[in-house]
């Protein structure tokens, strides 16, 4: 019994001097160790960082957008749209009993929305507008103010004319929903094009929205300034913290010695000066 | 062996002392037990103490730390082995000479060249005259016979080294010494500067017993903690202090 209890300890201390070198590791074993760890991005420290410097990021964020705002109010002329609806039919459509369109019908007609905007934006109809209206701008620049777009699942297509005058918008708009029923007969044959709704007046400004360039500026504002504050971060090559520097190079700190210049004074506790009543507790 | 006395008082402020506040003296005692059990085993530790780079606290740490282990009893002997820029006899307030240089130069005994600092309650041995190449005494066998001499009579030795990453004294008796302290200051000292030293260290393979941090700050429970104690978060605290100074 007493061998069988000895035997371990036998085995243990077999090579005691071995055990003692394997044990003491020295600061090339700690480096290396050290040196084999991934870097590791904390990113709970990251958002500390950010958290540490949240002043910055709101002031920048708040330049940001009062600089977007301003800008955006100054430099942008505000535009008015005016716009019209109207339904496109081809001619070879066939109603069936139930007095509806087939769906093959509605995908030809879908089809060839793609060609009535075309037509709506073409030369002929942009040139002939622009005369009409005395306005001397190029063709390009007038037909850049409208944009035709089908409404989905349907036959409808809707015309808008932005422009910076409100009167310029709805006079294009109208001489459009005016010219375009015609001319879209006379290049597709049987085709016919109805006006749903006449183009009006715009009352209000339909952008820019700055409200939306407001908060893009916002945006941009906090993001460059933590981009800058996480920039700084890993240009910044001083250690910061002691957990930060055992990562680093794996070897311990056994002493922490903390700013003298706060802790120096002596008013700080200690066993002598427990508060009044507090004795023998 | 010169025996000095300082009026109390008389020493800076950043030296470890019964008036120091309660966090550094708990520091220092925290970094003694734990330098401690560092170094296992009987017989006399020689620790030297080293940075990456100039002005990070070594001096001050190391005077300190000699202190902490005199006020435990232990016979505690201070080497200013920093022989380009000697700080330790301003700090502890003691003539520079005679010193290290004069022991290792055969100018002095060992005995002469030791100064009691009776306030600090340690043994100081300065720097004194700077020698024009520290690096050929450092490599020479009287220090070795110095080392080995005070390790006869004292119990810890420290000595306050140059740092690594600007000249190579301290490497040199790396071989003579149980280990070094490796001083890092917070928010000053480089991750290249420590990794180049280190780098060094391991080729001169000297064993880092691991980093000292100083000027660290204080954070979290323990900054409540000390502050709530100290009555300096509160106004209360505040408006007695004033009255207190007054």
């Amino acid at each position: 019994m007493e061998q069988m209890t000895q035997a371990p300890l036998r085995r243990r201390n077999a090579f005691p001097d071995q055990i003692r070198i394997d044990k003491m590791e020295t600061t090339d074993n700690r480096l290396h160790r050290a040196k084999q760890q991934p870097e590791q991005i904390d990113l709970m420290e990251l958002a500390l960082v950010l958290l540490k410097k949240a002043w910055l990021i709101v002031l920048a964020a708040s330049l940001g957008a009062s600089c977007a705002f301003g800008w955006s109010k100054l430099s942008i002329a505000p535009t008015y749209r005016a716009q019209f609806s109207a339904m496109i039919f081809n001619s070879n459509e066939h109603v069936n009993e139930n007095g509806q369109l087939s769906a093959s019908e509605i995908s030809v007609a879908k089809y060839l929305t793609v060609t009535y905007t075309k037509i709506l934006t073409s030369r002929p109809v942009i040139e002939t507008i622009s005369e009409k209206l005395n306005i001397s701008a190029s063709y390009e620049a007038v037909a850049k103010l409208v944009t035709v777009k089908a409404v989905e699942d349907t036959q409808i297509i809707e015309v808008t004319v932005t422009a910076h005058s409100p009167e310029t918008a709805y006079l294009i708009a109208q001489e459009i929903a005016d010219l375009g029923p015609a001319t879209v007969t006379d290049l597709i044959e049987g085709s016919r094009m109805k006006i749903i709704n006449q183009p009006v007046m715009p009352t209000g400004s339909s952008g820019p929205n700055y409200i939306q360039y407001a908060l893009r500026g916002l945006l941009l504002g906090g993001a460059a300034a933590s981009g800058l504050i996480l920039l700084l971060y890993f240009l910044d090559d001083r250690i910061h913290s002691k957990d930060e520097l055992e990562r680093k190079f794996g070897i311990s700190v056994i002493g922490s010695i903390h700013d003298m210049s706060r802790t120096t004074g002596g008013y700080g506790y200690s066993y002598a000066s427990r508060p009044t009543g507090k004795e023998g507790r | 062996m010169n025996k000095r006395h300082s009026a109390p008082g008389t020493h800076s402020s950043y030296l470890l002392s019964a008036e120091s506040a309660f966090l550094t003296r708990e520091d220092y005692k925290m970094l003694r037990t734990n330098l401690a059990f560092s170094l296992p085993g009987s017989g006399a530790k020689c620790i030297g103490v080293t940075s990456s780079a100039r002005g990070e606290g070594k001096s001050t740490t190391i005077i300190n730390l000699a202190i902490s282990f005199g006020q435990i009893g232990k016979k505690v002997l201070l080497v200013d082995g920093d022989l380009r820029l000697p700080t330790v006899a301003q700090k502890t307030e003691l003539p520079s000479s005679p010193g290290f240089t004069d022991v290792l130069a055969g100018q002095c005994s060992f005995d002469e060249a030791v100064q009691h600092q009776e306030a600090l309650g340690i043994d100081v041995l300065t720097a004194s005259i700077l020698p024009p190449d520290p690096t050929n005494l450092m490599e020479s066998q009287q220090m070795e016979d110095f080392i080995n001499e005070a390790k006869q009579r004292y119990d810890y030795i420290f000595i306050d080294l140059p740092p690594i990453g600007i000249v190579t004294d301290a490497l040199i008796i790396s071989r003579l010494v149980d280990g070094f302290l490796f001083v890092v200051r917070h928010n000053q000292s480089s991750f290249r500067a420590v990794s180049d030293a280190l780098k060094q260290s391991r080729f001169a393979r000297a064993k880092i017993l691991g980093f000292v941090y100083t000027n660290d700050e204080l954070s979290g429970s323990r900054k409540y903690y000390y502050y709530n104690q100290s009555g300096a978060a509160s106004p209360k605290g505040f408006f007695s202090r004033l009255l207190r100074r007054k």
